[in-house]
C-alpha cells in the first residue's frame, strides 16, 4: 500500500465505502471490504500525521533548487 | 577700477543653490507633453515637456521610471510629479521626474473597461473554458516575487492545510513595466515543464497601477491558454482585475488561494472518521439483517409444532364426518364416507408435501447460515452432555455409574460416570 498517493487511498477507501452501502452484498465479501477500508482508512490518517512539512523549491534559470527564505 | 569677475562655476553654484532653496520648486506637480524622449540603455528617461509656448528638460532616473507602467512616447500628455534644479555641466534647469502617469481622468480604468468588454465578447471570461483545479495538487506552482509578503503567506498556508503537497516558486515580477513579459514567460514555463498541477499567480495589494500587469490583454491570453488552472489571486479582497475573470479560480487574496488550492487536513481527518463510522454501521446492520433472518425461520410455527397443521384439518373431516353420519345414513352414507376417506388421504397426502418442502428449504436455509449456527461450534470438537434427555450442565446432575450420552458432531456416545470432581 505504501506507494499509494494520499488522492488513490482515498479514492479507493470511497468505492469500498459506496460498495458497503449496498445491503445486498454477501456477508463474507462485506467483512473483507470493511478490513481492507479501515486498512486505507488508517494509511490515508498516517500519511498526513507523518507529513513533515511541504517541500518548497524554486524554478530559477530552468533549474529546480532549493528556496531560501 | 578693478571689477570682480565670476567664475562660470561659481555662478552656476549661486544659481544652482537659488533653485534648491526655493520650496515651490522643490515638489512640483506639471503637466505636458513629451518630446525628444529617449530611454537611456541603464534605464533613465531623457525628454523634453512642453506645452505650445514653453518647454522644459527633464530626467527620470531608473529608480523612478521602473514604476512607470505605460510606455512612454513623443506626443503623449502626461502628469508629472518632481522638484527643479539646476544641471551645472550644461547650464540647463530641468526637471527631475519622481513619479509620471497618463494624463486624461481614469485612463487606466478606461482601458481596464475596454478591455473587460473585449474578452467578454471573445468568451474568456466563460464558464466552460475553466480548468476544473485538481482535488489533491500534487506540486503547486506559485508565480509571484519570491521575496514578497504573498510568497511567504502561500506557503505557510499550504503547509498547515495540506502538506503533503510540495511548491515550487517561480521567481516573477508581478509590478512595473516588465511585469507582463515575466508572467507570460513564466506560465509558459509551467506548462513546458509539466511538474505542477495547479498554478498560484498573484501579489499582494497595491495601487492600480501596481497591480496592472494583472490587467495586460497578454496576460489575460496567456492565462486562458494555460493547459494547468490558474487560481488568480491578486491584491485586496476588493480588487478585481482581468486576470480574475480569466483564470479558473478567483481567489480574494494570495492566502484565499492557498486556501483554494489545497484542502484543509482536519477536515479530512474527521472526514475520515466519519468513513469509518459509516463502515461499521453498514456492516452491524448487514449482521443483524443475517441473524433476524435466522431467527424468523427458526421461531416459524410449523417448525415449532408442524403437526398442527394437519392435525386442525382432520378435527374438522372427522366433524364433517360426524355430521353427514346424521344426516344421511345408510349407503350414500357408505360412498360418502369412501369419498372422504379418500380426500382425508389426499389431504395427508398433501400436507406431508408441504411439510417435506418446508422442512427441505428450512435445512437449506439453515446450511447457508451454518457459520452462525451455534450448533456448528460442534463441528470443532465441542459436545454436549446430556443425561435422561436433559443437558448436563452441573456435577450435582449425575451420580456414579449413570450412563450418559455424549452430543458429538456425527452422532452420540453412550458412557459410564466413573467419577466427579469440582472445579477444575
Amino acid at each position: 500500500m505504501s506507494d499509494k498517493t494520499f488522492e488513490q487511498a482515498l479514492e479507493e477507501l470511497e468505492a469500498l465505502v459506496r460498495d458497503l452501502e449496498n445491503g445486498e452484498i454477501e456477508l463474507n465479501d462485506a467483512v473483507k471490504k470493511y478490513n481492507d477500508g479501515m486498512k486505507l482508512s488508517k494509511y490515508c490518517h498516517d500519511l498526513l500525521k507523518d507529513a513533515e512539512g511541504v517541500i518548497v523549491k524554486m524554478m530559477k534559470d530552468n533549474k529546480l533548487q532549493n528556496f531560501d527564505e | 577700477m578693478d571689477k570682480q569677475y565670476l567664475s562660470v562655476t561659481a555662478l552656476t553654484k549661486y544659481i544652482k543653490y537659488k533653485f534648491d532653496k526655493d520650496a515651490h520648486l522643490k515638489n512640483v506637480l506639471l503637466k505636458g507633453e513629451i518630446s525628444n524622449f529617449k530611454r537611456h540603455s541603464r534605464g533613465h528617461f531623457y525628454f523634453t515637456l512642453k506645452d505650445d509656448k514653453a518647454q522644459i528638460s527633464a530626467i527620470m532616473f531608473a529608480s523612478s521610471a521602473n514604476k512607470v507602467i505605460f510606455r512612454p512616447n513623443d506626443g503623449m500628455s502626461v502628469l508629472v510629479e518632481g522638484s527643479i534644479s539646476v544641471y551645472e555641466a550644461s547650464g540647463n534647469y530641468q526637471i527631475y521626474v519622481n513619479s509620471m502617469s497618463e494624463d486624461g481622468l481614469g485612463n487606466l480604468y478606461l482601458a481596464y473597461e475596454q478591455l473587460k468588454k473585449k474578452l467578454s465578447e471573445e468568451g474568456l471570461f466563460d464558464e466552460k473554458h475553466k480548468v476544473k483545479i485538481p482535488r489533491f495538487p500534487k506540486r503547486i506552482a506559485v508565480l509571484t516575487s519570491p521575496t514578497g509578503a504573498a510568497v511567504r503567506d502561500i506557503i505557510n498556508i499550504v503547509n498547515r492545510r495540506f502538506p503533503l503537497s510540495e511548491i515550487i516558486v517561480y521567481p516573477t515580477l508581478v509590478q512595473g513595466e516588465y511585469a507582463k513579459d515575466d508572467i507570460v514567460k513564466n506560465i509558459k514555463s509551467v506548462n513546458q515543464d509539466k511538474l505542477c498541477d495547479v498554478i498560484i499567480l498573484g501579489r499582494g495589494g497595491g495601487s492600480i497601477e501596481d497591480l496592472w500587469p494583472f490587467n495586460e490583454e497578454i496576460v489575460a491570453y496567456e492565462v486562458f491558454k494555460s493547459k494547468v488552472p490558474i487560481i488568480s489571486s491578486v491584491g485586496h479582497e476588493t480588487d478585481f482585475t482581468i486576470c480574475d475573470f480569466v483564470a479558473d479560480l478567483r481567489a480574494p487574496t494570495p492566502s484565499g488561494g492557498a486556501e483554494i488550492a489545497v484542502p484543509d487536513q482536519l477536515e479530512l481527518l474527521n472526514y475520515l472518521e466519519s468513513m469509518n463510522n459509516q463502515m461499521r454501521n453498514n456492516l452491524s446492520r448487514l449482521l443483524k439483517r443475517k441473524s433476524d433472518r435466522l431467527d424468523n425461520l427458526q421461531g416459524s410455527f410449523i417448525f415449532r409444532d408442524p403437526l398442527r397443521i394437519t392435525e386442525q384439518k382432520s378435527r374438522r373431516l372427522d366433524h364433517l364426518i360426524e355430521k353427514m353420519e346424521l344426516l344421511h345414513p345408510g349407503n350414500r352414507l357408505k360412498q360418502s364416507a369412501k369419498d372422504l376417506e379418500l380426500k382425508t388421504e389426499k389431504l395427508n397426502d398433501y400436507f406431508e408435501r408441504l411439510l417435506i418442502k418446508k422442512r427441505n428449504s428450512y435445512i437449506l436455509s439453515i446450511n447457508k447460515l451454518e457459520l452462525l449456527n451455534p450448533l456448528s461450534i460442534m463441528k470443532k470438537g465441542y459436545s454436549v452432555s446430556k443425561k435422561d434427555g436433559l443437558v448436563i450442565k452441573s456435577i450435582n446432575d449425575v451420580k456414579m455409574n449413570d450412563n450418559i450420552d455424549v452430543l458429538v458432531n456425527d452422532g452420540v456416545i453412550t458412557t459410564k460416570v466413573i467419577t466427579t470432581r469440582k472445579g477444575e
